[in-house]
């Protein structure tokens, strides 16, 4: 059994409590626990589960602990990105060479903000940070260009503060050999009414998200490995959103 | 002027290319093909496709381009991509409305001279171009309808899922590198030789213009500047000739409304259809999101190649739609869907893009 303490704002709390109700061998404790998810940088001897590091400067996190510290890349485990990075870890896409993201919110958040996981995907499935950036940026929207090394590109468009109730996103990876289409256009289902047309789309990604990394960071702790990502992956990330938009 | 029964006579100068755009003329109840034309010092596959193509619609062919000028109302100009603009010029010069197929030129310069030759005449030059599939009515109908408000944004993916002859890294040790003519000529079989011709061009020259176009004609704003990478990443005649096979664009629009472009020549692989097409639009008051290929219809059969497409793309009124909109501004002298002047000014976006792309910065646009 794994016990995990939380340090957490209740919606998160909630998020977490929920994944783990779905696990086996995980339990929330409030203290005395073997591990920790929190976001905010302690002085916690646990290993910890630093949830939303978008939300840090990189230079905070230069002297983290980073061993035992998993940063919580929760946009690498939703369910529309697995299987990409699972093609693309496997070769069955060959040499990435465009990646594509569109992302909608109708939620207040900031556009740098939301940026952050968008970025770190990039940084993942190529492997590095880009050469080249070039941002364009206006009220509630930001617009990446990224160049990487060997002609990798990347084009990340994120809109905030949207009308309407729907959230929206579109990945896709094109690569030598192959590639992958994340999108939720495809993915629609249609209700028709006195209202006209609405397209729905609720499956809970985020729930199953942070379950997929919750996964890994008990697996982590149990089989006494490093986790699939790390402290320094995020202050990339992090760096790369601030370089784009300085 | 036209002919018997409003019909309006067309000379098609080379049919080089696959030839769906003298049959898109052809096709239209006001339009008559009566000959084909091109110039007697072109090479002798170039004459027997011009003859081939005459002999197939039971028309001439004429080895002297400015004595068949003289019989028809309007030309059809489908050669090589750098000899566009040389005979739809020449054509110009000659009185003669014209369709011409696309890019429009790879050198800027000749698309101003053909521009302003037809400006000057009053002249009608439709440049081939798709925004009349039934996705891009659709898109124009909603922007024109004010649905999504002030436009901010326009992105458009554009990816061909075809190969190109060989993949990147297949050419062995002593092996010549592929010739791009050779190479566009084995591929007029299968329809893909749009990049026809002596001087390579990378897949932003050859088919930028399709989703430009779509971009050009739902944002209506000129285009300050763009970012560009591209890479060569698929096909062994891109490396051999040192063109791209992929590409990114952005782009600075007036009213600070931000545009990009993602295109591809992608592999046979990468896709179960031609490929993906798409837009994105962000507005202040909605988003719009729309797949190029559809309506479609699918098909799935036990007796279908693993390259057969199983979606078929239906109620495609393209070619039609373009032709009536010719004829429409032959007979109103009303506006084109794509006319020199606009595809003059894709094709600088081309060009700042290609630039850009080598020196890693920005590049503003040549007015």
């Amino acid at each position: 059994m794994t016990r995990i303490q939380l340090q957490l704002e209740p919606e998160r709390e909630a998020l977490y409590t929920e994944a783990s109700t779905r696990l086996h061998e995980v339990e929330i404790v409030p203290a005395d626990g073997d591990a920790l998810i929190t976001s905010t940088l302690g002085s916690s001897p646990l290993p910890t589960l630093l949830d939303q590091p978008g939300r840090f400067d990189p230079a905070s996190l230069r002297d983290v602990p980073a061993p035992r510290i998993m940063p919580a890349h929760q946009w690498r485990f939703s369910p529309s990105v697995l299987p990409v990075e699972e093609s693309r870890r496997n070769g069955q896409l060959g040499d990435p060479g465009l990646l594509r993201i569109h992302h909608w919110l109708v939620t207040p958040s900031e556009a740098p903000a939301t940026a952050f996981p968008q970025v770190d995907l990039a940084h993942w499935f190529f492997g590095c940070r880009p050469e080249h950036i070039h941002t364009l940026r206006r009220e509630h929207y930001l617009h990446y260009h990224l160049g990487f090394k060997d002609g990798g590109m990347a084009l990340i468009d994120i809109a905030t503060h949207r009308p309407g109730k729907e959230n929206y996103y579109s990945m896709h990876l094109i690569g030598s050999q192959g590639a992958a289409y994340a999108d939720d256009h495809r993915n629609v289902h249609l209700q028709f009414g006195t209202g006209g047309t609405r397209a729905h789309l609720h499956p809970p990604n985020e729930l199953l998200a942070v379950q997929a990394m919750l996964t890994e960071f008990t697996a982590g702790l149990r089989e006494d490995r490093p986790w699939s990502v790390g402290i320094s992956e995020t202050s990339d990330a992090l760096e790369t959103v601030k370089e784009a938009l300085s | 002027m036209p002919g018997p029964a409003n019909v309006y006579r067309a000379l098609v100068l080379s049919v080089v290319k696959h030839d769906y755009l003298p049959n898109a003329v052809a096709a239209h109840p006001r339009f008559r093909l009566v000959a084909v034309a091109d110039d007697p010092d072109r090479p002798d596959w170039t004459h027997e496709r011009n003859q081939l193509y005459a002999d197939q619609h039971d028309i001439p062919y004429h080895r002297d381009v400015e004595a068949a000028l003289a019989d028809c109302d309007l030309v059809v100009v489908s050669p090589e991509a750098e000899r566009h603009c040389d005979l739809a010029l020449r054509a110009a010069k000659a009185g003669k409305h014209i369709v011409v197929d696309k890019p429009l030129s790879p050198s800027l310069a000749d698309c101003d001279a053909l521009a302003a030759a037809v400006e000057e005449r009053g002249l009608k030059c439709l440049v081939w171009n798709r925004n009349f599939l039934p996705a891009l009515v659709e898109a124009r109908r909603a922007v024109e309808e004010g649905a999504l408000g002030t436009l901010h944004a326009i992105h458009c993916d554009f990816y061909f899922s075809k190969d190109a002859g060989p993949p990147k890294g297949s050419r062995g040790p002593g092996d010549p590198p592929i010739n791009w003519l050779a190479r566009q000529m084995d591929a007029h079989a299968d329809g893909s030789d749009g990049g026809v011709g002596v001087a390579p061009l990378g897949e932003l020259q050859i088919e930028g213009i399709y989703p430009l176009a779509y971009i050009h004609m739902l944002a209506q704003l000129p285009v300050a500047r763009v970012f560009a990478r591209t890479a060569t990443h698929f096909h062994q005649a891109n490396v051999d000739n040192g063109v791209d096979d992929l590409a990114s664009v952005t782009l600075e629009m007036a009213d600070g409304c931000t545009g990009s472009l993602a295109i591809g020549r992608i592999g046979a692989s990468a896709h179960p259809d031609i490929g993906e097409i798409k837009l994105h639009l962000l507005g202040s008051e909605g988003s719009l999101v729309v797949s190029e290929a559809r309506p479609e219809v699918a098909v799935y059969a036990r007796s279908q190649s693993s390259t057969e497409f199983k979606h078929r793309r239906v109620a495609d009124e393209n070619n039609y739609l373009l032709m009536q909109n010719f004829a429409d501004a032959l007979d109103h002298d009303t506006d084109l869907i794509l006319d020199a002047r606009g595809a003059r000014d894709i094709a600088a976006i081309v060009q700042a893009s290609l630039a850009s792309a080598r020196s890693g910065t920005p590049v503003d646009i040549t007015r």
